[in-house]
């Protein structure tokens, strides 16, 4: 610093010397100007962007937004849906409230540069107690969700499945094996290598079981099904779910990832080192890993824990190191959004939401 | 510092090897890297972005870059390529479905003209899995017939059981050393 200052006045001796006295006048005139000139421009810049004034604007219009939310779901807390149709528009409304809760996150992320940390923590605070308010107003005026599928129905459709033996066996064309009697439309188009894993696919309204002794591989991939209930109950490596549409799936431990992409409308319950999430909507994982799920490209999915049960599950799980329980299953990561803010493509599946244990057997 | 001092410093400092991770994500790029520093690899989050992990072996200082493969994140592999001796490609090798998805991106890879000089190494991973193709069947499928001038080779492994994970590192590394340090050894 010292040393820079002597060189610079070193120069201004040197330049004071050499140069005609009204050039040294001229040039410190200009420079005046321009000190003057930058002072008026901050002070302008000062007065058009205050960042408190800002962020009490945000704040303020954040408040008012919420406002407007709590007294739609007062109204409707105080003249409950009682007709087929009120219940029906009941339901668009709560869609749309949530919709504008999104909305007032989407808005904080993109302020969140110049709000402080203070401030997007409370904008997040309100939104959160705002989703709350209304799960609760929904629960306490729409008639309970008919989600929950117990024990009953399960083996029920277990029955079914059994009736309709035949009707497995016919299908498990498409359960293609490795190597052997595979047919070679099963390997991806371009690519001249075939499947050596096991591979169900393409099935339709139907109940799969993949129990130890249908297992012909500890590489499961199931594609391309749609209105199915799918157990998964052998010993896995390697398991990749693609393509899944309206879909029940209920999987043993994982002895590695989960690997699954493209899924719509269904619910998937596994247990796995980790689970690796691609393209999911609308859909409910319960799970149990070893490492925090990650989500790309999702929407609308929510996570819960683990609540699938079967024979032999305790030393299945302990075999794959998942028997402890963890909170992982709630530490999401979503690749698409890096921002401070919680993701807005998944949120936890509110407790009375969730289905109770099911059990296969 | 006496001169002898100085010399040993340019020469431990010269005796670094940059590695670059690099494959679609799950292949396995973080399991194998964790395996070669003794990590317990059954608890192996999938990468945010990107790792270093510094790693002495035969003699060498090894810098291994691990990436994250998820589609968001590939366009970021270029920043990567600057000073790269040594590319690794990890496969996973019961993947069939996006094998493709894998012969694009390495194809990508080796087009880069950055990465021209560096060595590579294809890790035909899982290996342990009873799905897993061969190295030979991978080799076709991946089309690497026009590899040039590239010092190359593919290694099976299983980056849970370490298998073959070792024998892999050794080429990579002989190869980079012989071409880099040749005057020094
Ligand atoms: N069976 C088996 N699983 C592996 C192997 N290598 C990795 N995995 C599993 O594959 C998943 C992805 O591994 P990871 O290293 O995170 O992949 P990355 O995205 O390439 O870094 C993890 O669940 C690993 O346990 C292997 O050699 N064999
Ligand atoms: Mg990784």
């Amino acid at each position: 610093m010292v040393e820079d200052n002597l060189v610079k006045r070193g120069e201004a001796t040197a330049l004071a010397e050499e140069a005609d006295a009204r050039v040294v006048e001229k040039l410190s005139k200009g420079d005046a100007e321009r000190v003057a000139q930058r002072e008026r421009r901050k002070e302008r810049e000062k007065e058009e962007a205050n960042p408190r004034e800002n962020v009490d604007l945000f704040n303020q219009s954040q408040q008012e937004e919420a406002g407007s939310i709590r007294s739609a779901l007062a109204e409707l807390e105080g003249q409950p849906p009682s007709t087929k149709d009120e219940i029906h528009a009941a339901k668009g409304t709560f869609e749309n409230l949530r919709l504008r809760v999104l909305e007032m996150e989407k808005k904080a992320a993109s302020a969140s540069y110049f709000l402080s940390a203070y401030d997007v923590r409370a904008t997040s605070d309100l939104a959160k107690d705002l989703k709350a308010k209304i799960d609760g107003v929904q629960r306490g005026v729409l008639p309970r969700k008919a989600f929950t599928f117990r024990r009953r129905r399960v083996m029920r459709e277990r029955n079914a499945a059994d009736g309709a033996q035949a009707a497995r066996t016919k299908a498990k064309s498409s359960v293609q094996e490795g190597g052997a009697g595979a047919a070679g439309e099963n390997a991806s188009a371009q690519v001249a290598v075939e499947a050596r894993g096991m591979k169900v696919e393409a099935r339709e309204g139907s109940v799969v079981v993949i129990a130890q002794e249908d297992a012909t591989s500890d590489d499961i991939e199931i594609a391309g099904c749609k209105d199915c209930v799918i157990y998964v109950l052998a010993k896995m490596a390697v398991l990749r779910l693609v393509d899944l549409t309206s879909c029940r799936v209920f999987c043993g431990p994982v002895g590695g990832s989960l690997y699954l992409e493209g899924c719509r409308d269904s619910v998937v319950m596994a247990a796995a080192h980790q689970a690796r999430i691609h393209h999911a909507h609308r859909v409910d994982f319960y799970l149990r890993t070893r490492s925090y799920p990650i989500i790309e490209k999702c929407s609308e999915v929510r996570f819960a824990p683990y609540a699938f049960s079967f024979e032999g599950r305790d030393a299945a799980l302990e075999r794959e190191k998942l028997s402890e329980e963890n909170d992982l299953w709630s530490d999401v990561k979503d690749f698409g959004w890096l921002k401070s803010t919680q993701s807005p493509n998944w949120t936890v599946l509110p407790q009375d939401q969730r289905v109770e244990e099911v059990r296969e057997g | 510092m006496g001169l002898l001092t100085v010399i040993k410093k340019v020469k431990a400092k010269e005796k670094e090897i940059r590695l670059l991770m690099v494959g679609l994500d799950n292949a396995g790029k973080t399991t194998i890297v964790k395996n070669l520093c003794g990590e317990d690899v059954s608890k192996t989050s999938p990468t945010l972005g990107f790792e270093i992990k510094t790693l002495a072996h035969n003699g060498y200082k090894l810098n291994i870059w691990d990436v994250g493969g998820q589609t968001t994140l590939r366009s970021y592999w270029r920043n990567y390529y600057e000073q790269t001796e040594g590319l690794i490609w990890v496969i996973d090798s019961t993947d069939v479905r996006r094998l493709e998805d894998c012969k694009r991106e390495l194809h990508k890879l080796l087009v880069e003209e950055r990465l021209a000089g560096a060595t590579l190494l294809i890790f035909a991973n899982k290996q342990d899995v009873s799905g897993a193709q061969s190295q030979e069947d991978l080799l076709k499928a991946l089309e690497l017939d026009k590899m040039g001038e590239r010092h190359w080779r593919i290694v099976s492994c299983s980056g849970v059981t370490g298998e073959g994970v070792g024998k892999g590192l050794d080429w990579v590394v002989e190869d980079i050393a012989a071409r880099i340090y040749m005057f020094n050894n």
